[in-house]
């Protein structure tokens, strides 16, 4: 018999540490060495002495954090170092570009940590990758049965149908900087919207580094003195960045999983709602529970309650793995 | 019913009626027949479906799903209704909803038992918004803020016809409507209306300067009256009575119907809660009662015996069969008068008499607000409309007794305020305040330090606070401690220096001034 997994991966303060690696993964706080799964700041902190990740996602943390001078270790997908015991590989996770989930082996035992993730195809980033193990540490953002989203190709139908049917006014969709916002002109591309889309600045540089990476998201402008923008559609981060002075009354939309919920939307003042998530939804994280045929399932992030008893129901050893809060939709 | 319950996921965020009318004119233009009609029917609640309460959907949905998943998802979303639709369970397969014009029939004709079944068997064949949309339709919700008269307003958006002429049509028509869109699509000759609504004339909001340049000898003034705007219409032994939003609301008013006998003609006019059950003349009751009347799918039998209304009449837009509207008002009020005489439910709104600004300004420092309205003017709805000039507001120093929250949709917080009667404080109204924003913080965090006890969403207060309450006018109130509330009441300033007793007292404020008859 294996070790338990907790006597080499278990739970600290700073987050989840790897005794015979000698590292954390997406530490919470500053580490001698960490793995980090992607770009999003909950996963990505500054301070640490060495990060091995994706080059997107080192690329991604460089931007964001300019000072940060940590050893950048890059680490392609499919690509195995060792550390310690313990081997490690980073696997497509389709969150965001550069997301991996990480692949740890140890004494024959395998443990896949997902880091966030998702099913639905996204023409900005890797498409997740299922892999076997023993023991699958799964994020449960979306861990509810309500919470089955529609294809974003439908959702992207609306946005464009709502720009068709308000044709003197401009529709400013929420978007997270990183991520939400080029899957959403990706996704407006593939739908065949072949106009400029105006980004609000805070978006500029991400955008800039995905095209680096050879992304294709069709032209954008910079907002700014850009006027009345009817008919035309604007990318802001949410929150109190946004800006609408001049627009021609404002059509609000955020794009996240959590529009499913009325009732979110509702607090979130928005006019269209759009439920377009870069998280797995309840039909991928239960999917992906079968797929990686692991026995043993940790939970962590969001809801982790009902994806447990459903785990539970189906005979596999399932428990939470408590994290630090906070995480993006 | 795709494209339908997408119309209803974007009204229910709607921020304005024009966006509303924009939305569901946009779904007319792409929408056939039946299809459509049956939306009007469904937005403009022409239809009386047999309702599936929330606690029925969710059994349902327990009956498929896990219970502890879906007691999360319940935690979770809070309303049974979209939890019930969002976590039934999908097949997978292509799904093929029922169209609008096979659900929303089938479940009108359905009884209450046999409701559940249908939705449970729809929601198989559809996806999550399709199901919210069949979920609000058999609770029998509708998006907020769609009324009937909205949706007939994108009808005349998107089809060459006035709103005033879809109006004079509409409820002689039934779902799903076809002679009507025969009709507005010009293949078909306008439908027969029978008794049917008449658009009323306008009335707005006149302010004290636009009042200066009013040649106030060639004017009627008569008291505003709280109450609902009704419409009268009794035509070859037909007997309607319809909202001034053009809804027949006949159903909720028998007694008013029974006492329209033999009448013959449209009368514009206010319904009010009565005093009594005789009249004429009609003694107006506390305009509260009235609410226990409205908003209602049936009318229990003791109902009107226990709330006695009348109607207050004002106008007259038929006389007989004769069309009066395009004779000046002195003429239409006297006929009015001789065809009305003696009637029970019915009296007539009287005129005030006043000589000059002066006497008008008398009149609304007693608390009177009034309608002024040109004498010899038509009855035009499209023309300009009857002005109303507010009475000149008094106030009262009162005492703060309560906070409570603004809901959604109901703009800010409103204070409960009373006076002293024998020395203890005693409620005279709910009244929203207008004050500067740092005002009013500064108000919450007084209210938040001297909070005696919560109910629900309302915190009572020490009666400590001194504030100024204007309003308009003094009703009596039965049920309130007082005897009296305050009509149209706003707190305009907050006497933060002043003692508890420096409140006056309840002698101060006397009921009807002018005297409602």
């Amino acid at each position: 018999m294996a070790d338990a997994l907790e006597d080499w991966l278990r739970q600290t303060p700073a987050g989840l540490w790897c005794e015979p690696g000698g590292f954390h993964i997406d530490p919470q706080r500053a580490v001698p060495r960490a793995l980090v799964t992607h770009g999003h700041a909950d996963h990505a902190r500054a301070g640490h002495g060495a990060v091995l990740a994706t080059p997107e996602t080192l690329a991604i943390m460089a931007l964001r954090y300019p000072r940060d001078r940590p050893a950048r270790q890059p680490l392609r997908y499919g690509e195995t170092v060792r550390a310690g015991g313990v081997s490690v590989r980073l696997a497509p996770a389709g969150h965001v570009l550069g997301s991996a989930q990480a692949v740890l082996e140890y004494r024959g035992r395998r443990v896949v940590v997902s880091g966030d993730y998702k099913r639905a195809p996204d023409p900005t980033c890797a498409a997740f990758e299922p892999v076997r193990a023993d023991v699958f540490i799964t994020e449960a953002t979306f861990g509810l049965p309500v919470f089955r989203l529609p294809d974003d190709r439908e959702e992207t139908a609306r946005l464009l149908h709502s720009v068709e049917a308000f044709p003197d006014r401009c529709h400013v969709v929420g978007a997270y900087s990183l991520g939400k916002c080029q899957r959403l002109l990706g996704l407006l591309r593939r739908a065949g919207y072949d106009r400029p889309v105006w980004l609000h600045p805070a978006l500029d540089e991400m955008t800039a580094l995905y095209r680096d990476f050879g992304v294709e998201l069709g032209e954008t402008r910079p907002l700014g003195g850009a006027g009345s923008l009817a008919g035309e559609i604007v990318l802001q981060p949410p929150g109190p960045e946004q800006r609408t002075d001049g627009m021609a009354d404002p059509v609000r939309v955020f794009a996240s999983g959590w529009m499913q919920i009325r009732a979110h939307a509702r607090r979130r003042g928005v006019e269209l709602p759009l439920a377009i998530s870069d998280h797995a939804d309840w039909t991928a994280l239960t999917a992906t529970i079968a797929d990686t045929g692991a026995p043993e399932i940790r939970v962590t992030h969001g809801s982790p309650d009902a994806l447990i008893r459903w785990a539970q129901g189906r005979g596999l050893d399932a428990r939470p793995l408590e994290l630090p809060s906070g995480s993006g939709g | 019913m795709r494209a339908f319950a997408e119309l209803l996921d974007r009204l229910a965020f709607a921020s304005s009626p024009a966006t509303r009318v924009r939305l569901m004119a946009d779904y007319l233009r792409r929408t056939g027949d039946p299809e459509r009609g049956w939306a009007l029917a469904a937005l403009g609640g022409g239809l009386d479906t047999a309702r599936v309460r929330p606690a029925a959907l969710l059994a349902l949905a327990a009956e498929r799903v896990d219970g502890e998943l879906l007691r999360l998802s319940l935690d979770f979303v809070g309303d049974p209704v979209e939890t019930a639709a969002l976590i039934w369970p999908e097949s997978g397969a292509a799904s093929s909803p029922p169209a609008l014009a096979e659900a929303l029939p089938a479940l009108a004709g359905s009884s209450r038992s046999a409701a559940p079944g249908l939705l449970a068997a729809w929601f198989d064949r559809s996806d999550a918004s399709v199901r919210l949309a069949l979920a609000q339709l058999a609770a029998d919700r509708r998006p907020p803020g769609v009324t009937s008269r909205l949706v007939r307003t994108a009808l005349a958006a998107v089809f060459p016809a006035d709103l005033g002429a879809i109006e004079e049509v509409w409820h002689a028509q039934t779902p799903p409507y076809g002679p009507l869109f025969a009709w507005l699509e010009g293949r078909a000759p306008r439908p027969e209306a029978p008794a049917g609504f008449r658009p009323l004339m306008p009335a707005r909001m006149f302010d004290d300067k636009a009042l200066a340049g009013l040649d106030l000898s060639r004017h009627r003034a008569e008291r505003q009256w709280s109450g609902l705007r009704v419409q009268i219409v009794a035509e070859a032994g037909r007997y309607r009575l319809y909202s001034g939003s053009g809804d027949d609301i006949s159903f909720l008013f028998p007694d008013i119907v029974a006492a329209m006998e033999g009448l013959e003609g449209v009368f514009d006019g206010v319904l009010m809660a009565a005093a009594g059950p005789d009249g004429p003349p009609c003694r107006p009751g506390p305009p509260e009662a009235l609410e226990r009347r409205l908003g209602r799918k049936s009318v229990p039998r003791r109902l009107p015996a226990e709330v006695p209304v009348f109607v207050r009449l004002f106008d007259m837009l038929f006389d007989g069969g004769e069309d009066t509207r395009a004779m000046a008002l002195s003429e239409r009020r006297a006929r009015l008068e001789a065809r009305i005489e003696s009637r029970p439910r019915f009296d007539l709104s009287p005129l005030l008499a006043f000589e000059g600004r002066e006497a008008l300004d008398a009149l609304r420092r007693q608390g009177v607000s009034l309608v002024l309205k040109p004498a010899d003017g038509p009855y035009r709805p499209a023309g300009p409309p009857w002005l109303i000039v507010r009475a000149a507001p008094q106030t009262v120093r009162a005492l703060l007794l309560a906070a409570r929250p603004g809901g959604v949709g109901e703009g800010g917080p409103s204070y409960s305020v009373g006076v002293l009667r024998d020395g203890a404080p005693a409620a005279v109204g709910d009244a929203p305040c207008r004050l500067t924003a740092g005002e009013r913080e500064r108000l919450d965090r007084w209210v938040r330090k001297h909070m005696t006890g919560r109910y629900g969403p309302v915190r009572a207060v020490e009666p400590a606070l001194v504030v100024e309450v204007a309003f308009d006018d003094v009703r009596p109130a039965p049920r309130r401690k007082a005897g009296l509330a305050l009509e149209r009441p706003e707190i305009t300033r907050i006497l933060w220096d002043l003692p508890p007793d420096a409140a006056d007292g309840l002698e101060r404020l006397t009921v009807n001034r002018t005297g409602q008859a």
